[in-house]
This record gives structure tokens, C-alpha cells and sequence, in this order.
């Protein structure tokens, strides 16, 4: 026997293991297919080795012709396994980045689409259903501009046009699309042209993000400028023109003109400062910043010093104030800042937007909560204004004076001390009236 | 003295060795890759000396081919333990 009959046999049981290997495995990996291939590849591994063996052992050389055939023929079979290896991975891989695709565009908060060069939806994720209410097979098949107003589909579908046209990507293009319930909401589109074999443009594929509340923060953020700036001038314009008349007074030693333009100046810094603290108190509620110790209150007191603060307006209008607070209401556990804070902005609102008539501040004993109503006789709220009047910098009319924040302020307190607020008016010009609750012991 | 069949075993088995190198990235991603391509390495090699054992160290590229297709079906049989033979199914 040669001693090279020895390798040979090693191989031949080598090959014989990883055969059984793999047919006690066969469930374990890869498809059947590649399986089969594999286990063919084996076995002529198997055969060849034996032939060897049983020629270089000199047992017999009855099978030089099958060792001749199997030795040809492995080549071909570690090709077709390699071939079925490779491609069963990067079918895998294919697998695994489509599901990464998926996963990716649909958990995104965005929502992302590809649309064909005439601008027909050829893909949409399930984010659609959050951002205008359509379910995906209705989006499918339409163009963008078929969710938005006539001039705005047109003004789009020109610009998209372009874009094809020119072969160039765009971003952060701001479009206004109505929803299936009529809402209407801005969208920033950004996308970038698929191209085919030729280099022309066969589509674009890219992402739209709802920006409406973004663009509402930045109106308000403008609103907010402009009243500011609005709000701080006239006082400072109204106490210059005090301090002119005051030196007039000086000059002709007037005393009644040096009084009453001292008053006008004091006024007014006063009511700069009540803007600017206005102001402060939105942001130190907002931020929950500084929260003071609860302590036992006496509402009627609070009351009456807002009402001694707020005389001279009051009497300026000949307003009729009543205030009713039974004793078995007076007391409330609470912030005392805030509390004085609350009852002045509401109180003051009154005042402010009643031109005639009476202002109203009763508190009444609930179970575990007391309530507080304070009802006036002035220009009231339009049943569509009623809902926004807690907004930050809302003002029916931009004419009216104030800030539009003594309510935020309001409602931000009664939250912080776990209470309810409502505001109900029969309309404009018929009065209105706030309710608050507020829990008596905590 | 040349053997057509041994010639044409190792030029298809140059072939195969080509379409792994130029696909060697995906063929990364096949498990145990290494091993499987150090045996066909091995198994190529013997194809190597079948072919020259008739032109040169007639003796030493005799032993050195069976050698090769022995420690190459080792490696083809320790890849298929490691990828049919673990517990966890990966198919």
C-alpha cells in the first residue's frame, strides 16, 4: 500500500462526516436547493477520494474511470455551490436592507413618497395617514396637487414641472395640502430626481414634514415682537409727553400741570411694568420655575386690595363692582403670589374690556372646591373666539389693550394648583363671565 | 505526462478561484467563510500538483496533492460543522 493511500482515505472519511453533517443538520441553514448542491459536491467528493484510496491502497483500479469522472466534474460542482452560496446571501441581504427600508419608513415621523415624472404617487408609507387622514391605497395613484387648493396645486405643479425640467433636486419647499377633513395644514417638501438608464428624469423620491405648528410658533413668535414693541412704546411715547408738560409746569411754575404730568409718568411706568412682569410670569409659570410654599389665604382681602389697586380705572368708568364672598369661602390653601395673580389679571380684564355697566366677583363653597365667578357687563366673546382666549398672545383684535397673556397666565396657575378654568360669553358686546375652581385644602 | 482530464479539473478550478475573488465581498458574508475558502484553496492546490507532478518533483507534488484533498475535505467538514451542526437554527 502507498502511503499516500492513507490521505485518500482521510479524505474519503472526511468528506463521508461533513455529508452526514449535513444531512443531520439539513434544517439548520441555507435552502434546499443550495443543499442539495452541497451534499452533490460531497458526495463526489466521497467518490473521488474513495477511488483514490482503493487505487493507491492496490485493493483494485476497476474505478479509474468514475475517479477520472468524479476528479473532472468537482470543479463544476464548488461552482454551482459557490454560485447557490452567494446568491442565497445576497438574497438574504436584499431581505434584510428591504426590511430595514421598511422599518425605517415606517416608524419615521415623516412621511415619504416617490412619485413618477408626472407626479403620480408610486410610493407612500402609512405616515400619510397621520399628516392628512387618507390611507395609503387612496394616496396611490394621485399626484400632490390633487390634495391641495386649486392656486396652491397650480403654483406646485409649476414649480415641479421646473424642477424636472432641469433635473434638479429641491428642499424645504413649503406647500399648503387639505386634509380628508378639510383641515388644512403646511407641509416643507424636500426631493431629490431618480434617474433612468438614459439620464433622464423617470421621478423624484423624498419626504414631506408638517411644519403647521412650527409656522404657528413663528407667527405668534411675530405677533409677539410686534406687540411687545407696540405695548412698551405707547407708555414710554405717553410719559415722555408727561415729562414735557411737567417741564412746561416747571418753567411756569404751574403746580397742577407739574402734578398731573408727574401722575401721568407714574402711570405709565406702572403700566410698563405690569407688561414686562406680564411677560416674566408667562415664562417663570411656563417653566414651573420657582414654585412658592401653599399657605391659608384670605380671598376677600386679596380681592379688595386688587379693587383699591384698579380704583381710579373703575371710577373713571363708573363701574358698579360687587363683590360677594361668604366667610365660609374666604379661606383657600394656596400660593399667595399666584393666587393674587390670578384674581388681578381677572379682575383687571374686566375693568379693562367693560367700558359701563358692573363687574361681578363672587365666590361660592363647593363639596371640596370653591368657586370663583367673575362676570362683567363688558364687550364680551364671540362664540369662535371663546376656545382661544388661553392661547399665549391671543387678542380678538389687535387694537385691543393688553398683551394677550393674562388668561395663559391664568389657566397656568389654576393647572398648577390642580383646579379648572372656564371662560363663557353670550357674545360680543353681551358681557362674559370666568369660573374658576380651585381645590380649598391640599 | 499530461492528463487532459487533470488539466481541465484545474483550469475550471482556476475559473471558480477567480469568481470568488471578484466576488470576494459577498462571499464574506457566507458564514465561515474563511474555512470554506481555505479548503477549496487546498483542494486547488492538489489540483495544481496532479497537473505538474508529471513535469517536476514527480514524488513530492504526488504527496503533496493527496496531502491537500485530505487537510481540504478536514476544512469542508469543520465548515459544515460550524454551519449545519450548531444547535441554533440559522436557516
Amino acid at each position: 500500500m502507498h502511503p499516500v493511500a492513507i490521505f485518500d482515505f482521510v479524505t474519503f472519511l472526511a468528506s463521508l462526516a461533513a455529508l452526514a453533517i449535513l444531512l443531520i443538520g439539513w434544517k439548520r441553514a441555507f435552502q434546499n436547493e443550495t443543499k442539495f448542491v452541497f451534499a452533490g459536491t460531497l458526495i463526489f467528493t466521497f467518490l473521488y477520494g474513495l477511488c483514490l484510496f482503493l487505487e493507491w491502497s492496490g485493493i483494485t483500479k476497476a474505478l479509474e474511470t468514475l475517479e477520472d469522472l468524479t476528479g473532472a466534474l468537482l470543479p463544476m460542482w464548488w461552482a454551482f455551490i459557490l454560485y447557490a452560496l452567494l446568491r442565497e446571501v445576497a438574497e438574504k441581504e436584499l431581505l434584510t436592507s428591504e426590511q430595514k427600508f421598511k422599518d425605517l419608513t415606517e416608524t419615521t415621523s415623516d412621511w415619504i413618497w416617490e412619485v413618477n415624472a408626472e407626479g403620480v404617487y408610486t410610493y407612500v408609507n402609512p405616515k400619510v395617514e397621520d399628516l392628512l387622514g387618507y390611507e395609503v391605497s387612496e394616496v396611490m395613484g394621485k399626484t400632490p396637487f390633487d390634495f391641495m387648493s386649486e392656486d396652491e396645486g397650480k403654483r406646485i405643479s409649476r414649480f415641479f414641472k421646473e424642477r424636472v425640467l432641469r433635473k434638479e433636486p429641491f428642499f424645504g419647499l413649503e406647500n399648503e395640502c387639505i386634509c380628508k377633513d378639510g383641515r388644512e395644514v403646511i407641509l416643507e417638501t424636500s426631493g431629490i430626481p431618480i434617474f433612468d438608464e438614459q439620464g433622464q428624469v423617470c421621478g423624484y423620491r423624498g419626504i414631506d414634514r408638517d411644519i403647521t405648528e412650527r409656522k404657528k410658533i413663528e407667527q405668534m413668535k411675530d405677533n409677539l415682537v410686534r406687540d411687545v414693541s407696540h405695548t412698551l412704546k405707547s407708555p414710554l411715547a405717553t410719559a415722555k409727553m408727561a415729562c414735557d408738560m411737567t417741564k412746561k409746569g416747571i418753567e411756569s411754575n404751574d403746580m397742577e400741570r407739574i402734578k398731573s404730568g408727574q401722575n401721568i409718568v407714574v402711570n405709565n411706568i406702572k403700566r410698563s411694568i405690569h407688561d414686562i412682569e406680564s411677560i416674566l410670569k408667562v415664562s417663570i409659570v411656563g417653566e414651573r420655575k420657582k414654585i412658592a410654599e401653599k399657605e391659608e389665604l384670605s380671598l376677600s382681602a386679596i380681592v379688595n386690595g386688587i379693587i383699591e389697586d384698579l380704583k381710579d380705572s373703575i371710577d373713571e368708568k363708573h363701574l358698579d363692582v360687587k363683590v360677594n364672598i361668604p366667610e365660609d369661602a374666604d379661606k383657600l390653601y394656596a400660593r399667595r403670589g399666584e393666587v393674587m395673580t390670578l384674581l388681578n389679571n381677572l379682575i383687571d380684564n374686566s375693568v379693562k374690556f367693560t367700558e359701563k355697566g358692573n363687574i361681578s366677583i363672587a365666590v361660592e363653597p363647593k363639596k371640596n372646591e370653591i368657586e370663583i365667578r367673575v362676570e362683567d357687563t363688558g364687550c364680551g366673546i364671540s362664540p369662535e373666539s371663546v376656545g382661544k382666549v388661553f392661547e399665549k398672545f391671543y387678542k380678538r383684535h389687535a387694537a385691543l389693550p393688553g398683551m394677550g397673556l393674562g388668561l395663559t397666565i391664568c389657566k397656568e396657575i389654576v393647572e398648577r394648583h390642580n383646579g379648572k378654568i372656564e371662560v363663557t360669553s353670550k357674545g360680543e358686546g353681551k358681557g362674559a363671565t370666568v369660573i374658576v375652581r380651585l381645590p380649598r385644602l391640599q | 505526462m499530461l492528463h487532459e482530464n487533470e488539466v481541465l479539473m484545474f483550469l475550471l478550478g482556476l475559473g471558480v478561484l477567480v469568481f470568488i475573488l471578484t466576488n470576494r465581498l459577498k462571499f464574506k458574508s457566507i458564514p465561515a467563510s474563511k474555512i470554506l475558502f481555505i479548503g477549496y484553496l487546498l483542494l486547488l492546490v492538489g489540483w495544481f500538483s496532479t497537473v505538474f507532478e508529471g513535469y517536476f518533483f514527480e514524488n513530492v507534488l504526488n504527496y503533496l496533492e493527496h496531502t491537500c484533498y485530505a487537510i481540504s475535505a478536514i476544512f469542508i467538514a469543520v465548515w459544515c460543522w460550524k454551519v449545519f451542526g450548531s444547535k441554533e437554527e440559522t436557516g
